[in-house]
């Protein structure tokens, strides 16, 4: 086998080697990445729902607690201004979602679809969870949901969701007496549950990891194109050169060539030798037939 | 004649307006005043709001008063520092957060009396409504007699008269009352007393005609105000306006026609000019 095919076969080795190593750790980390980053965005989301709700219980019901006793404004409830405040996001990115899924709420609108549910009794049944992370298809595609428990740790919610004889009038009057009561101090009711596309992020991770590896494969190519061009012309030319002229020299054709040379690489440096040995035999045998 | 020449005795200041609104004046004596922010109020003073106006007072004993017109409140004295101070509300509406010692809401048909909580009230002659925000208050049905049995109105309870005259309770103000409400009656009275240290000059409007002195005439308080606004009697304006109907008011009709109580051995005494 030839030098340059088997320098060529080892260099092909390396590179595919390399080109899946790099290939599967890139690929690896930018969906992991992406995954993060879809987690991260669902996470933001989720605080922002939950400032919603904390700015609305602190200083939103406070100011409509007049209000309230004319008219049920369902303003002050947490959980509808932060599903409210999301709607308003959702105006603009309406693959995002925000739920609070109640088991039995007040608004019909909160109720718990089954997969929902599921969630929901996972905080009921592990009071140690704090999170749920998921992943699920949805019509727009894959969605990344995050959900937290919606646990009654104030007496102000047991106002509006113990009996129907103790909740506001006004609140009566807009929701009825049928949902939303018999909730009790410490219960998980339900979850906040953000639901975060995943195409975008994975399809933007996809698409780096094609131009990474496109443009690695076009590195791996000129590179090995070039050392292919180095190697015929800087030792495989001159070499098969050098070998062609001791051949002949070995076989008594003295005029098969000279070692000339200009270099002083390591070629050049054996060239030079040959040519002085070439040149002592040449005067050995001058000598043995005179 | 000493009645006629009586200007109003210096009364003790009771409270301060803190917010007027549109069109409001006060009446003190027979005078009718401007009411600027800042105005002391005293015992006997009569506000008036014009329609969609509205003036608030917030009282020494710290209670708050604000009325929205048209309508008047008459701030009656209390008998006692303890006792509540009482307002008489012939129309308008009248949001009131009391403070003990309270209030006492004086209007035709009843009498609600509230030491601490919140209440809105609507009068418009005899057809009263009232709702209690927050507190209780002793409802008091002047029908039968104006001091009647007393009986409790909670918080979200609103009461109102019937066709017949009888005060109904009921939980909770109906959307009517609550779509008619002043919109600022909605939220918190603002608490501004402290802010206004200033004491503006009263400027006189006016003195009291006799057609919006009448009203007051014919009330429960007839004597009083007979006595009060007697100094208009030397407005010949005024005493023609009386003198058709001065059978009405047997103080006046001394005053202006003192030879029909002269004895009848005794030289008659010469009318009011």
């Amino acid at each position: 086998m030839k030098l340059i095919w088997k320098f060529n076969l080892v260099l092909l080795g390396i590179f595919a080697l390399g080109f899946a190593v790099a290939g599967y750790m890139s690929y690896r980390s930018l969906q992991s990445n992406a995954r993060e980053e879809i987690l991260q965005n669902a996470r933001l989301m989720m605080e922002a729902a939950s400032s919603s709700r904390n700015y609305t219980i602190t200083q939103v019901k406070p100011l409509l607690d007049t209000q309230m006793k004319y008219h049920f404004l369902p303003q002050t409830v947490p959980a509808y201004a932060a599903t409210e405040q999301f709607n308003e996001l959702r105006k603009k990115h309406p693959d995002y979602t925000y739920k609070e899924a109640t088991l039995n709420p007040t608004n019909p609108r909160n109720r718990v679809a089954d997969w929902e549910g599921d969630v929901v009794n996972i905080f009921r049944n592990t009071s140690t969870t704090s999170e749920v992370i998921g992943e699920r298809d949805t019509p727009a595609g894959r969605a990344l949901y995050l959900s937290r428990p919606i646990q009654v740790k104030s007496k102000s919610c047991l106002d509006c969701h113990s009996t129907a004889e103790a909740a506001p009038k006004t609140m009566i009057e807009l929701y009825g007496s049928a949902n939303g009561f018999g909730w009790k101090m410490d219960e998980v009711i339900g979850a906040q549950i953000v639901s975060v596309p995943m195409n975008v992020p994975i399809e933007r991770a996809n698409k780096t990891f094609a131009t990474f590896m496109g443009s690695l494969a076009a590195v791996f190519v000129a590179i090995f194109v070039l050392l292919n061009v180095m190697l015929y012309t800087m030792v495989i030319r001159r070499v098969t050169r050098l070998a062609g002229i001791a051949n002949n020299v070995s076989l008594g054709n003295m005029d098969a060539g000279e070692f000339k040379t200009h270099s002083k690489d390591e070629i050049g440096v054996l060239t030079e030798s040959m040519g002085r040995m070439k040149a002592s035999l040449l005067q050995a045998m001058k000598m043995l037939e005179g | 004649m000493a009645l006629l020449s009586a200007a109003p005795s210096a009364a003790t200041e009771i409270g301060v307006v803190t917010v007027v609104e549109g069109s409001a004046r006060l009446l003190r004596g027979a005078s009718w005043f401007k009411v600027p922010a800042g105005t002391r109020v005293e015992e006997a003073d009569i506000l008036e709001a014009a329609e969609r106006g509205q003036v608030q007072v917030e009282f020494a004993a710290g209670s708050i008063a604000d009325l929205v017109g048209s309508g008047q409140v008459y701030i009656i004295a209390a008998p006692a520092k303890t006792a509540p101070t009482a307002l008489q509300v012939p129309g308008g509406w009248l949001k009131v957060v009391a403070a003990p010692p309270g209030l006492r809401l004086r209007t035709l048909p009843l009498e609600l009396v509230i030491v601490d909580g919140v209440l809105v009230l609507h009068a418009n002659g005899a057809a009263v409504e009232f709702f209690v925000e927050s507190g209780a208050a002793k409802l008091i049905d002047a029908a039968p007699r104006p001091d009647g049995p007393a009986r409790d109105v909670k918080a979200g309870q609103y009461g109102s008269t019937s066709a017949s005259g009888a005060v109904v309770v009921v939980a909770g103000a109906p959307i009517a009352f609550a779509d008619a409400l002043p919109k600022h009656f909605l939220d918190a009275l603002p608490v501004l007393a402290a802010t206004l240290k200033a004491k503006p000059a009263l400027v006189v409007e006016r003195e009291i005609t006799f057609a919006e002195a009448e009203p007051w005439l014919a009330g429960r308080d007839r004597a009083v105000f007979e006595r009060r606004f007697s100094s208009r009697l030397r407005d010949p304006a005024f005493r023609s306006a009386v003198a058709p109907n001065v059978a009405r008011y047997p103080m006046w009709d001394r005053l202006l026609n003192p030879q029909k109580y002269a004895p009848s051995d005794a030289p008659a005494a010469a009318p009011v000019k």
